[in-house]
């Protein structure tokens, strides 16, 4: 009687114990693992990469066209290219997507960097390029004017010149030989 | 209305238009950038960074794992930024090569590529050290297997010559087009379409691995 009292009892401490060992293994197990990545979610953060790098670009063109130095931002970039390029590495030849997905993460924030650093770029050389054309704009009429008065004055002061040398002159009589 | 002017207004005025004509050449002259010829040059060197040593003892018989360096060169005066691939793919004799006429690529897919932002008047010059990994015999052919190029194993290329003869790796030039934000085998120049490519001959002829 007492057997069969206690039996059940141990059944219970048995099934406890074995659920705490399987919960506690699983979530050991999961530890290791936490942060992987899936092929899919490596290929979403690439494709987010591309993409990025395709802004970045755009905005470092306009920047070119807008006459500013861009040569560290196109440095910059291919740095991260370089990086996008680790990431297909690591996802197509050595399919380690956690690697892959870490590296196109970290191509996408370096290409959304150049592209606020871009946009001010070209903000300032469009400025400068503004300011530019006003002061050659304004030079070129500053030196038409000028020297057109100048121009006026110069023949004043020359028609006085010749008008004073002609009144200065002193009748002097001429022999005939 | 007649203007009766006095000699000296004359010339003052006379003056101020050939002035005004010269001063507004020489703003605009200054200000409208001068129209340059737009064109990329792209070409292989050697090991030595010159036009020849292409080959290891300068044997096109290429045996495996024995490494082949060139350095790629590629000269951006297209008066901007541009944003480049270089796709390198490797055919054999009879597989059609691009097109230079209808630049139309190579129908092959590239094995590896080399992406860069090249400013204007920037030169890259990058080191291209390629051997082959892995050959495979079949009938009287030679399949290239497996590639490492820049110490980076390129699986899955399965490229075929019959004894191995007349492989040719090609490098074509592909630029971004901001308009259809794809990239394009050459280049736009006003009206019309430029394309760039190269390539280098080889065999392989080394015993196979199978």
């Amino acid at each position: 009687m007492l057997c069969s009292i206690v039996s059940p009892m141990r059944r219970l401490q048995a099934l406890t114990a074995t659920l705490i060992f399987i919960l506690l293994t699983g979530s050991l197990l999961n530890s290791k693992f936490i942060g992987a990545k899936t092929s899919i979610e490596a290929a979403d953060a690439i494709q987010e990469a591309e993409t990025a790098s395709k802004n970045a670009f755009k905005a470092i063109l306009e920047a070119d066209k807008a006459g500013a130095n861009i040569a560290d931002q196109a440095s910059d970039f291919n740095t991260g290219l370089n990086l996008l390029s680790q990431a297909k590495n690591q996802n197509n030849t050595y399919q380690d997507y956690t690697a892959a997905y870490n590296y196109a993460k970290n191509a996408t924030e370096h290409f959304n960097r150049i592209t606020l650093k871009a946009n001010q770029l070209k903000d300032q050389a469009t400025q400068n390029a503004s300011q530019q054309r006003t002061t050659t704009y304004l030079l070129a009429f500053l030196v038409i004017v000028i020297s057109t008065i100048a121009f006026y004055f110069t023949l004043k002061l020359w028609r006085k010149y010749s008008l004073r040398r002609t009144l200065g002159m002193e009748i002097k009589k001429g022999g005939v030989k | 209305m007649k203007l009766n002017l006095s000699k000296d207004a004359q010339y003052t005025v006379t003056f101020l238009i050939t002035v005004s004509l010269i001063v507004s050449t020489v703003t605009w002259v200054t200000l409208t950038p001068r129209p340059q010829e737009q064109f990329f040059a792209l070409g292989i060197l050697g090991s030595n960074k010159m036009a020849e040593h292409y080959y290891p003892n300068d044997n096109p018989n290429i045996t495996l794992n024995t490494p082949v360096q060139w350095y790629l060169y590629l000269y951006n005066h297209m008066g901007e930024a541009q944003y480049i691939i270089i796709k390198v793919k490797l055919l054999n004799s009879t597989t059609p090569p691009p097109n230079s006429t209808s630049c139309t690529p190579s129908s092959q897919p590239a094995f590896t590529e080399i992406r860069r932002a090249l400013t204007d008047n920037e030169t890259l010059e990058t080191q291209f050290t390629w051997s082959i990994k892995e050959t495979k015999k079949e009938g009287g052919s030679t399949i290239i297997k497996e590639l490492t190029v820049n110490n980076n194993p390129v699986a899955g290329i399965n490229a075929y010559a019959t004894s191995g003869i007349n492989y040719r790796i090609i490098f074509e030039l592909w630029t971004y087009n901001e308009n259809t934000q794809q990239f394009e085998f050459g280049w736009q120049t006003g009206n019309e379409r430029r394309c760039a490519w190269t390539q280098i001959w080889f065999n392989a002829t080394a015993p196979s691995q199978s």
